[in-house]
């Protein structure tokens, strides 16, 4: 019979040898294109997944990016961080230069600004709107004060405690003034808000897997018929498993650039009044969108769950699907 | 081609199969019948790896079967066309995707598997209806469609659960005359089937299976 009989002839006129990578890679674009098509068959519910998705992924990444930026602020707040020393009334104005030219040289300092004892008194007059009681006192109530601003390199806390704890023991200084306890709150809320951003990013990457589980497990549902046969005519586990992979991936891509709108469009509503918040500090401090380096990882992020929760429900819900 | 050497299958305290001793060579063509229950689709879903042994030997194409694991199954699987009573054509396929589904798992590339679609296709007289819905044809014409996806391959084995269960007598003698077309041109055939009265009039051996032991044991070839 013709058919059979032409298989010497067939076989010759093949197109091979095709390598298999080469027919890995062919098969691969193929099954991506495929499911690429099948997830417009669906577009409604598709859509819904990729919703639910996105707002795991944007919630997580809208506070990672709150936070990181919080935290370069609390850094800048922190760097412009000054301490105040209050001189000795006895120390003479000489002294007091002196004095601070000795803590302007030393590493750990930035710059140390002298203001007598007059100097304080004007600036406080103006500054406060007392001038006419002010003008009233026979003496200056005001110590001399030198001003510190710390060098980078002693930025955290710590580093201004010690530093204060070495200027109190000197003695023509009378007293040191570091708001301390307002840059160890800050520091805490910031500990606090980021292991409070990772556990959530944690629930909702678990949340991730589960919903791309899920629907993967329907989708493999509602190809029983399809895989059963598959499975009678000789296809292989991986063969089975490729276009489940690929929907996951297609999905995690989708919900990523959904939470990437989401991101932007949450930014844009939040800049002006943190900008007013900012400005109230005298900081020109804005909120940034995301970093093309920041997209990148949220797609990476995104994919990388979506097929990872794909494959963990894929080769379970295979193998429960036998001919019998 | 298949060997069966004491082969037993046993379901819970069911017997399947008993002690089931059967050989048939390569480029044979044969008959297996018995009441419904009395362990044809058994048999075949051994020789298909569906199901394995509680004990013997089933050997396909030299190779003993118990040897492959789970992974190998599917390049075994592979080797066989495969004709079912009830088609198992796939109805949101084309009737082209459905033949062409055995050659896409092979990993053929669209030009060569084209060209082989088109031949099967041929060879059961449908080659005008490959854009259709399978939905759409009548139960002689899916099952033509069932048997060119089982030959798309070109397979040595070709095996049939009961191909003219639901096709009236004349459907049902066309049917068997296109397995023996395949016969002739050395390709082993095994068929389930317990239309007594299609087979009596057929020159091929017949197995056949009595609560799960063969009563009529295979003989030499082209009884």
């Amino acid at each position: 019979m013709a058919f059979f009989n032409r298989r010497p002839a067939l076989t010759a006129s093949r197109s091979q040898p095709e390598s298999s990578s080469k027919r890995l890679l062919r098969e691969h674009q193929e099954v991506a294109i495929s499911s690429w098509r099948r997830l417009w068959q669906t577009p409604f519910s598709n859509l819904l997944t990729w919703l639910t998705l996105a707002i795991a992924l944007a919630l997580p990444a809208a506070l990672l990016l709150l936070l990181s930026q919080a935290q370069h602020l609390g850094a800048q707040v922190n760097k412009s961080s000054h301490i105040s020393v209050f001189l000795a009334a006895n120390v003479s104005q000489e002294e007091g230069l002196l004095i601070t030219q000795n803590l302007g040289s030393r590493p750990d300092i930035t710059q140390a600004t002298y203001i007598s004892a007059e100097q304080a008194l004007v600036d406080f007059k103006a500054s406060s709107g007392l001038e006419d009681i002010l003008g009233s006192l026979t003496d200056n109530p005001l110590p001399a004060t030198i001003l510190i601003e710390p060098a980078n390199t002693s930025l955290s806390p710590e580093a201004v405690a010690i530093l204060a704890k070495q200027l109190r023991q000197q003695e023509q200084i009378d007293q040191v003034l570091v708001d301390m306890a307002w840059l160890d709150r800050l520091q805490a809320i910031l500990e606090t808000s980021e292991r409070f951003t990772y556990s959530l990013a944690l629930l909702l990457a678990l949340g991730v897997l589960l919903v791309v589980g899920n629907t993967v497990r329907l989708q493999i549902e509602s190809r029983k018929q399809e895989i059963l046969v598959i499975k009678l005519l000789g296809g292989t586990d991986a063969y089975l498993r490729r276009p489940f992979l690929y929907a996951g991936f297609w999905a995690g891509l989708f919900a990523a650039v959904i939470a990437w709108i989401i991101l932007l469009l949450g930014v844009a509503y939040l800049h002006q009044p943190l900008m007013s918040l900012a400005q109230s500090y005298q900081s020109d401090w804005q909120l940034q969108g995301l970093s093309w380096f920041g997209s990148f990882v949220l797609v990476i992020a995104s994919c990388g769950l979506s097929v990872l929760g794909a494959s963990l429900t894929v080769g379970r819900q295979l193998r429960l699907i036998e001919p019998k | 081609m298949i060997n069966f050497e004491q082969v037993s299958k046993q379901y819970h305290d069911k017997s399947a199969l008993v002690n089931a001793n059967f050989h048939l060579q390569r480029g044979d063509m044969a008959f297996l019948t018995g009441h419904s229950g009395a362990g044809k689709s058994t048999l075949l879903k051994l020789i298909m790896l569906m199901e394995r042994p509680t004990s013997g030997k089933v050997i396909v194409d030299r190779q003993d079967l118990s040897q492959l694991n789970r992974a190998e199954v599917p390049a075994h699987r592979r080797k066989i066309g495969l004709v079912f009573q009830n088609h198992q054509l796939l109805m949101d396929y084309s009737v082209f995707d459905n033949v062409a589904l055995p050659l896409k798992i092979s990993g053929y590339n669209e030009r060569d598997s084209g060209r082989r679609v088109r031949a099967a296709l041929d060879k059961v007289g449908l080659l005008d209806k490959e854009k259709l819905s399978p939905q759409v044809l009548s139960s002689g014409e899916q099952q033509r469609i069932g048997i060119a996806r089982a030959i798309v391959n070109k397979p040595k084995l070709i095996l049939a659960d009961e191909p003219t269960g639901n096709l009236d007598p004349a459907l049902s003698a066309e049917i068997m005359h296109l397995f023996q077309q395949f016969n002739q041109v050395g390709v082993t055939v095994l068929i389930a089937s317990h239309d007594l009265e299609l087979i009596q009039h057929l020159p091929h051996p017949v197995i056949q299976l009595n609560q799960g032991l063969i009563s009529a044991p295979l003989s030499v070839r082209g009884q």
